[in-house]
Formats: structure tokens, sequence, C-alpha cells
């Protein structure tokens, strides 16, 4: 019945962690210069100048890495309910729990092996 | 918005680049398609400034136009200008010559050493080879006065002699440098997360290096038997000779063996050298004019084959002279190779072939719509001065 | 009231942290710089060096969002603080914890690398760009590897509540017992840091800062501050579970120290691997070794 509570902490705790950063900022303020101008706000490609678009397509790469990887992590949270107290689940969840665990390396091995790891 | 082409450029002024040049690199991703180059940042207009300047003065003036292997700018000068006047420098110098040139060679490549080692993130390599740098770096002062640019040649001869405590240091410091040069060896060809970097990157067959027409370590490493000390022997080489080292894999590995090997072999060379100094003159006198004619003389610098072409009209300013670098040679190797590596192997490989751009940018005639012009040097200081002025 | 205040904004959370960051920043760098022959740097460069970036003009670049730019770094950084409520920090008991709280306390700590690649990609500037790919895709390889890790004592102590699982650490060293976890998490948390041979989203010879490159000033100064925090609470939470916990002070600073050490050792050993490799490395064998090493915990407890 508390847990809310507990829970109302983090947002509590993130608001006023905002404190330490914003107390630099406005003190920086006051002592940091502020001249900003067209040359100085180009954006830095090392001396030249920008040709072209910057935002372009990327490759699909990245895109398999974070499937893999959103697959794994949320996988990985629902592991941890399970494992901690799995002790006291009976044995259609513990053998629920072993499938999915089962299930999580097959994915893994399947991604391997259609060369899904392989940075093309 | 499919089409569009990632390009990432490189330089002239980014952290890789200890000098400036510019590259341009288009990836998919982080593999990189394409690859160019654009040199001419370090321009300083030395070719054109030596014409201006009497023969004693350029030999000052050529000596600066690298940083690194300067005693190997100026003793390629001397050796064309001495062939132009008809007179040959006493054999003593000769092998001083050869000395100093060893030396730097030392110092040129535990240099280059440190900066690939940094260029793969190998920080704690770097800092190491650059600690035994210093070694060479104390060597060449004691003898020379100078950590770097250390006017060791004269024309028709070198400005000191070897003396017993200068010998001492250099034979104590090459056995210390001997004993170091044999761990980094062990290190390049042994540390297997450093080979993951460097073996099988870069693949260059004799065959492209013959055709990119690559010199030096970087031509060596690819199977490539070309070393000027042994092919037209110059200076004393022909009575101290060495032995090329050559390698055939070709890959990024084979360009640290070859040039850490290569460390070996001079050391072998200055002991002997050492041991058997001719005695003799330092210097020969030379004339103030030089009769008119043309030369050329071609050197083994720490990178390569360097080319000089001098022509006199018997005064005693030279009528032109044209340098051609090591750098120049290997930079078309570089974009070649650039092609279906990663990004991330794009600062080793530019280092492979141990650039120098300084000793790359002197161009001297500006173009100006077709019709070529030769510029005075005031025009040019003038044009130069002009042209930042307007920028503002 | 004022006492948990005071306990989140100095210590032992907050201004605490910070400091601790600061001086942990230090030691590793001098560590390093002694690992590698070098003087180092002296005790209040970390701290100095904050000072300059705060007093530097923010330079805010042509074509970018200037709240999100401003705002990120910010985030970074109260994520980072935010975890630390959760964490024995020097020695003390978590000031909250709730069954769970790890998962809480690893993804706040997550919270930083996603601000860094947002941060990245906001920007026009193609190694930012680059650098936020390559940071992203770092994520996506090493968490699920840290997460399996830290799951190893979760499940040990039969608890997902910090506090409950340090008691159950405090009588044995989880590192007898698991060491593959021990190290999966410590090199897990190395590529959370950023740091080498795990520094390719900001390496520096091929795409010059990373994701960092168009921040100058207080925003830099704010990353490099999460990251430093993330350093202590990093540090903390893997001693925590592996090292016999954290009771006292003492134990906190020898224990987290001597990880300290440990990390910089690898600093200074490795190359820095590309990009492919770190995601080969950890999909490879940090995924199925911290999977192994986790299915022989299971049985040994069906065992039991």
């Amino acid at each position: 019945m508390n847990v809310l509570n507990e829970w109302a902490f983090i947002g509590v705790f993130f608001a006023i962690a905002w404190i330490f950063p914003a107390l630099p900022i406005v003190a920086s303020w006051f002592v940091r210069p502020h001249k900003p101008n067209a040359l100085k706000k180009q954006t830095y490609e090392s001396g030249v100048e920008t040709v072209g678009d910057t935002w372009v397509q990327f490759k699909v790469q990245y895109y398999i890495y974070g499937l893999v990887f959103l697959v794994f992590d949320v996988e990985m949270i629902f592991l941890f309910p399970w494992a901690v107290a799995y002790e006291r689940l009976d044995w259609f969840a513990f053998g629920a729990g072993f499938l999915f665990i089962f299930l999580l390396t097959d994915a893994l091995i399947y991604a391997w092996r259609k060369d899904a790891l392989e940075w093309i | 918005m499919s089409k569009e082409q990632f390009t990432i450029p490189i330089g002239p002024q980014h952290p890789a680049l200890k000098e400036p040049g510019h590259f341009t690199l288009t990836v998919d991703g982080e593999v990189v398609t394409g690859a160019s180059v654009r040199l001419g940042y370090a321009h300083r207009g030395i070719e054109k400034a030596v014409e201006s300047r009497n023969w004693v003065q350029d030999l000052y003036l050529l000596e600066r136009i690298c940083g690194i292997c300067s005693h190997i700018h100026a003793t390629a000068y001397c050796l064309g200008v001495e062939k132009l006047a008809g007179v040959t420098a006493p054999p003593r110098a000769q092998a001083i010559r050869v000395l100093v040139a060893e030396l730097e060679r030392i110092h040129s490549h535990l240099l280059w050493l440190g900066v690939a080692a940094h260029q793969a993130g190998f920080d704690t390599l770097f800092m190491y080879s650059w600690r035994d740098r210093e070694t060479v770096m104390e060597v060449l002062e004691q003898l020379t006065g100078n950590r770097v640019n250390y006017s060791a040649n004269l024309l028709g001869g070198v400005k000191f002699d070897v003396d017993t405590r200068v010998l001492e240091t250099i034979l104590s410091g090459l056995d210390f440098l001997e004993t170091r040069t044999h761990h980094y060896l062990d290190i390049v060809s042994g540390d297997r997360i450093f080979l993951q970097r460097t073996r099988g990157i870069g693949m260059m067959t004799s065959e492209q290096a013959e055709r990119l027409g690559v010199t030096g370590p970087t031509a060596r490493a690819s199977g490539v038997r070309r070393d000027i000390r042994v092919d037209a022997p110059y200076a004393a080489y022909d009575r101290y000779p060495i032995q090329v080292v050559v390698e055939t894999t070709g890959d990024l590995e084979a360009r640290f063996i070859v040039r850490l090997k290569e460390l070996l072999e001079t050391y072998h060379l200055i002991r002997t050298l050492l041991d058997g100094l001719p005695e003799g003159d330092l210097k020969t006198r030379m004339p103030r004019r030089i009769a008119a004619g043309e030369t050329i003389s071609r050197v083994e610098a720490p990178r390569g084959e360097l080319f000089y072409f001098i022509k006199s009209d018997g005064g005693d300013q030279p009528a032109r002279i044209k340098v051609r670098t090591p750098t120049l040679s290997n930079m078309a190797s570089v974009t070649q190779l650039a092609v279906g590596h990663q990004l991330a192997d794009m600062p080793m490989l530019l280092t492979g072939i141990d650039p120098c751009f300084s000793c790359n940018d002197r161009l001297t005639t500006v173009q100006t719509s077709g019709e070529s012009e030769t510029w005075t040097w005031e025009k040019l200081r003038q044009y130069g001065i002009a042209s930042y002025r307007e920028r503002g | 009231m004022l006492a948990s205040l005071f306990a989140l904004l100095i210590f032992p959370a907050g201004l605490f942290v910070l400091v601790n960051g600061l001086a942990y920043h230090w030691i590793d760098r001098k560590l390093v710089a002694r690992l590698q022959n070098r003087v180092g740097p002296r005790w209040f460069q970390p701290a100095a060096d904050m000072v300059k970036l705060l007093a530097n003009e923010e330079v805010l670049p042509t074509g970018v969002d200037a709240r999100l730019f401003t705002a990120l770094p910010v985030v970074a950084l109260a994520g980072a603080l935010a975890a630390m409520i959760y964490l024995p920090i020097a020695g003390l008991p978590p000031l909250y914890n709730f069954p769970g709280d790890l998962i809480v306390a690893v993804y706040l700590l997550s919270l930083l690398t996603l601000c860094t690649g947002l941060a990245g990609a906001i920007s026009k500037d193609r190694f930012s760009i680059i650098g936020a790919t390559r940071a992203l895709t770092q994520l996506f390889s090493y968490e699920a590897p840290f997460l399996l890790a830290l799951l190893g004592p979760a499940f040990a102590a039969g608890s997902w509540q910090i506090n409950e699982i340090m008691a159950y650490t405090s009588s044995q060293w989880l590192i007898l017992t698991q060491p593959v976890g021990f190290v999966v998490a410590l090199i897990g948390l190395m590529g959370k840091l950023e740091m080498a041979p795990f520094d390719t989203p900001e390496a520096e010879t091929e795409i010059v800062a990373g994701a960092m490159t168009e921040y100058s000033g207080r925003g830099l100064a704010l990353f490099l501050l999460g990251r430093e925090v993330e350093l202590v609470g990093g540090l903390t939470l893997i001693a925590a579970f592996y090292l016999g916990g954290i009771n006292n002070p003492f134990d906190y600073a020898l224990k987290t120290l001597v990880l300290l050490l440990g990390v910089a050792g690898v600093q200074t050993l490795m190359t820095r691997l590309r990009i492919d490799q770190v995601v080969g490395l950890w999909w490879r064998y940090g995924a199925l070794l911290a999977l192994g090493q986790w299915l022989l915990l299971l049985g040994q407890r069906m065992g039991t």
C-alpha cells in the first residue's frame, strides 16, 4: 500500500535533482561571456563548410541491433521478478519462466546464425 | 532522401591530423564507400622563396620544410648542389651525414610508432615509445646542439665532428633503444587486441603498391624491394651497406613490423659506421656561384624516397628547385585503400604511410583561368596579405 | 523533512556524490597516467576543469533545437543523481528503497547514455551523429549483459531490492561464486562510462568528441559531471553486490578504490575496439557468458 508513496520519491528526487544542474547554470549566467556570432555558431565540420544535409537515411544495421536489444532488454525485466520469487512459484509458473529463457537463448542463437550480429 | 550520401569531413582541423589536410569520406553506416583528399593547407611557398635567396641561405630554408626529417632534406639539397658544382664532400663528412640521417630515422620511426598507436587508441604504447624517443633526441642534441633541425650539413661538408664523449652517448643510447625496439616488436606482433586493429587492415598487394607509386617503408611492407640507400647509394651508404627489410603481407601490421625492423637495421648500421669512421677533413671549399646546369638528387627519407630537382643558371641563387616528398607519392594509397574499411580504421590507414603534410605542400604557381602565370615571391606575399584582410 | 532534504541534497546523495565523483575521476586519471609513465594531473584538476567550463561561453550551434540542446545535459545529470538515493553511497544504507528499486536505479543510470545519444542526434554536425549512433549501438550491446550480471546477485539473494541484496551479500563474497557475473558487470560499467577500450563513441582520432562535439561550456560540464556521478554509482553497485557488501565508509572507500584500480589497469592495457568488435564481444561472449552463469546458478538452486 505504501508502494505508490515510495515511487513518488523518484519523482520528488528527480525534481530536486534538477536543482544541482540548475545552480551552476544560474551561476554561470553571471560569469560567462555571451557573444554569439554567425561564424562562431557554425556547425563544426573540422574546418570546412557544411555541404548537404546531415539528417539522411542511415544504415538498416542499427535498426536490427535496436530490435535485438529491445527484445533482450524487455525480456530481462520480465525475468527479474520471476528470478527473485521463483521459490514461491508453482510448477506452472516455473516452467513458463524456463520456456521464456529458452526462447531468449534460442532467439540469440537464431540472430547469430542469421548473421544479424555480423557487421556489414 | 534515400540516395543522399553521408559524408564525413576529416580536417583541416581534426584531432586525428597533427598537420592540416582534408579528407572527405562518404560512409554507409560505419563503412567507408569513398574517399578523396585535398592537400595544400600547409603551403608556405618555400620553393618560390628559395629562388630569391643564395645557395647557402637556401640550405637553412629547405631544412625547415619538415620538422622531423629536416636533415634528409638538407642532405638531398647538399648532394645535388655539390654534384652541380663538381665538388665531393670528404669521406668523414659523408659518414657523419649518414650518421645523423640514421639517428633521424630512429627519431622519426619511434615518433611514428607512438602516433600510430595513439590513432588506434592505444595510448600506453604512445606514451612509452615517446618516452624512449627522448633518448635519441638527447643523443642528437649532444651531437648537434639541437633536438630538431640539426643544421648538420654545409655545402661541401658537415659542421661538426663526432668526439669520444658523444660516441659513448650514442652507443649506450643504441643499446637501450635496441632492447626497447625488440619489446615493441613483440607488442605489435603479439598483442591480440592490437592485432585486431592492424592485421588484415589496409591490405595492399605489391602490384597495387607498384601501380600507386608507393615508396619507403609503406612499399616495403607490401613486398616491394625499393630503398634508395641500396638501389642508388648516396653519401656513404656504398661503404655501409644495409639489409632492406621487406614484408610481404602488406597490411598495417606489416607496416609496423617493417618500420621496427628497420630500426634494428639502423642500430646495426650506426654501430658499424662508428667503428670505422674515416679520418680526414670535415669540409671542402665550395664556389659561391654554382655552374649552370641541372641535376636531380634522390635520398631515402624515413618516409620513403625524397626527390630534389635543382637547376642553376650560373648565379649565386638557384633558378629552380623542385621537391617531391614521399608523402605525396604515398597519399594515393590512402584514398585507394580506404574504400571498404571502417571509419575507425581511417586514422590508422592514414598514419600507416607516415604522412607529413608540411613536407608536401609547397605549390608555387597560381593558375588564373587557364593561363598559368609565375608569380614573384613579393606578389605572392601581397596576395596572401590582401586575401586574409578581405576575409577579416 | 529538513533532515531528509539534507540527505538528498548534501550528504550522502547530492553534493557529496558530485565531490566524490570529481575525486574518483582524478584518481582514475592519475592512475592511468602513472601506469603510462606520465606525471598526471594534480588533485584539483577535475574541479578546475568544471569551474573553467562553467565560466566558458556556451555556443549554441545553428540548426539545433535550443531547448532540447540545453535541457539534455540537465536531464542526464539529474537522472544520474536520482539513481544515487537507492545506492549505499559512502557505506550508509540507501536513503529510500522499495521492491524493484534495482531496476529503477539501473535505468536511471542509463539515462545519461540516452541523453548523450539524443544530444548527438539533434546536432547537425556529422561527428555528433556518428558518435550518437555509436553510443546507442554500444548501449544496445552492453546493457542486456550488464543487467544479467546484476540479476545474478538478485537471484542469489532472492530479492530485487538493493538493501536486501546487500544484506545477503554482506555475509559472502559473490565474486567467488559468480566470477563471470563480476567481470561482465565491471566491463559493462566501463562500456557505460565510455572508458578505454570502449571509448569508441568518442574516439577522438576518428570523430573528434563524438556526440559531445558541439557541446561547450556548461552543457559539456554537466555531461562530464553526470559521467563522474555514474562512475561512483556504478562502482558502488558492483562493490555492494560482488565484493561482500558495503557496510561502513571505510569499506566503501577501500572496495570502490580497488575496483577503480582494476578499471584503470584495463584502460591502460587495451587498444580501442572498433564498434563492430564491441558489439561482437558483447553479444557473442558477454551475453552468452552471463546467461550461462545464470543458468548454472539456477541449476545449483534447484539441486539444493
